[in-house]
């Protein structure tokens, strides 16, 4: 027969999809020996599930999981993709048990970005963290980005959208970050080592000696990042 | 051209000055006219960035070199202060195994053609990090302190730089006090000396301004009036070749006050 898993190189990460001719328990050998052989190898990389082969009841889906989160690396993101633009129904079905079973989870599972974000639901554009980023911890979404929490020097957050930040800004930030020159950045101190949007870099001055503290939003105007406060 | 020298600074224990002799010392360098590149070892919890005032102008880092997102130039930063001095910064969001031995010797390697020094701050510890660190150096430069532990774990270094071929390590003792080894509440420099056994490059005195300049990112070694800034340069000019004695920071007894501590008056 075939092979069960099949995985493919992306400029994004690793897709890994399955046989649908495959039984499921094949599938769940075949996929912990895999991960088992291959844990260091995608440590640190973002690895994409398609998941198109078949409806995943909420449990398998919870198995599913529970195998990824047991083989593989901490730092490993994982997402679960669906091939939409073949069979729509189908892939919206199973993406909201997906989403019901994931919603314990701490990580997003988020759907692969390009052509198939057009048809998220609004209620997938956003991401909510809430707590304080501290050094050396990174957020990534596709879509925009809300923090509850402090954003730490050292710390970095990224968006395809915009970023909002209920604290203090002080890390790095990249809103816009898949090239949406019209993506903005909030915060209610925005006082960033580095920030930027879209393509552009600016970095906080050598000297700063600011004594006021009022919230800001920054955005593009002629290339150029500019920062303005807002009148709450 | 000459090929640069890379030197690795490292210490097993923690707290005791790899990354501020780091910032000093290629500054040092850097002012007597070499050209220098820091590389921060230390993935996961970088620093030295910070100690050289340079954290908000990093776009790159080493680890985006090592896996090729950029090009090794792209990821240096030039000081803001001296246009011979650059900055290879550490990744901050990754850890220790995102880069291997190899691929750090590739990278040393390729500043060895165009910098006459590398200057790399290990990481405590002896794991991954200290591997990285001392894989491609040429020479490596111990820091101790006038601690019992320090120089326990100075010593366990020494051993492990020894076994991965890096020989005749040099030793920097750090945040020595004069008043305190002279009452005989410090280890001196003897008594370090006798169980490292290794060559002593300098001596850098205790000083406040230390505090000072690593907070405000701006290395000792540009103001004058310091003595630790002034150990720092001497032992960038023992580097270049140079005889300097070292520093005069304990023994300055009268002859007859050693004559009573020999007999045991004192």
């Amino acid at each position: 027969m075939s092979e069960v898993i099949n995985t493919k190189m992306t400029d994004r990460g690793v897709v890994i999809s399955f046989n649908s001719q495959a039984d499921w328990n094949l599938i769940k050998t075949a996929l912990q020996e895999h991960l088992q052989e291959a844990a260091q190898f995608y440590q640190g990389s973002s690895l994409y599930f398609d998941l198109s082969f078949r409806e995943l009841s909420s449990r398998e889906m919870q198995n599913f999981i529970n195998l990824l989160e047991a083989n593989l690396l901490a730092d490993t993101d994982f997402y679960f993709v669906q091939q939409e633009k073949t069979e729509p129904e189908k892939a919206e079905s199973s993406r909201k048990q997906s989403k019901s079973s994931t919603g314990r989870e701490r990580k997003t599972r988020k759907t692969r970005a390009g052509e198939e974000n057009k048809h998220f639901s609004p209620h997938n554009d956003t991401r909510l963290i809430r707590r304080t980023l501290r050094s050396g911890q990174s957020v990534e979404h596709l879509h925009n980005l809300v923090i509850m929490g402090d954003v730490n020097p050292g710390a970095e957050i990224k968006a395809g959208g915009d970023i909002v930040v209920f604290g203090k800004l002080r890390g790095l930030v990249h809103a816009g970050a898949l090239g949406d020159k019209s993506a903005s950045i909030t915060a209610l101190e925005l006082v960033p080592t580095q920030i930027r949007i879209a393509g552009v870099i600016s970095r906080s001055p050598d000297e700063e000696n600011r004594t006021e503290i009022k919230p800001e939003r920054a955005y593009i105007k002629d290339d150029r990042i500019v920062v303005k406060e807002i009148k709450l | 051209m000459e090929q640069g020298k890379a030197i690795v600074i490292t210490s097993g224990k923690g707290g005791v000055g790899k990354t501020t002799t780091t910032a000093n010392l290629g500054t040092a360098l850097a002012l007597l006219g070499k050209k220098v590149c820091l590389i921060d070892a230390d993935i996961g919890l970088r620093n030295l960035d910070v100690v050289m005032g340079l954290e908000n102008r990093i776009v790159y880092d080493l680890v985006d070199v090592v896996e090729e997102q950029c090009r090794l130039e792209q990821a240096l930063i030039k000081d803001k202060r001296n246009e011979k001095l650059f900055l290879l910064p550490a990744a901050q969001t990754r850890d220790k195994d995102a880069v291997t031995e190899e691929q750090m010797q590739q990278m040393i390697g390729e500043l060895k053609e165009r910098m006459d020094y590398i200057l790399v701050d290990s990481p405590a510890g002896i794991e991954q990090g200290f591997r990285n660190a001392i894989a491609g150096a040429d020479k490596a430069i111990i820091i101790t302190t006038p601690e019992v532990s320090a120089v326990r774990d100075a010593d366990r270094i020494i051993g492990m730089v020894e076994a991965e071929g890096v020989h005749d390590p040099e030793l920097i003792i750090n945040r020595i006090r004069r008043d305190m080894v002279e009452r005989g509440d410090m280890m001196n420099i003897d008594d370090m000396l006798e169980i490292l056994a290794i060559e002593i490059l300098g001596v850098i005195p205790e000083d406040e301004g230390i505090v000072v300049s690593t907070n405000r990112g701006e290395p000792i070694v540009l103001s004058n009036n310091h003595l630790a800034g002034k150990a720092f340069n001497n032992i960038a000019r023992r580097l270049e070749g140079e005889e300097i004695p070292l520093m005069k920071l304990e023994n300055n007894d009268s002859f007859l006050v050693k004559i009573k501590k020999f007999v045991g008056l004192n």
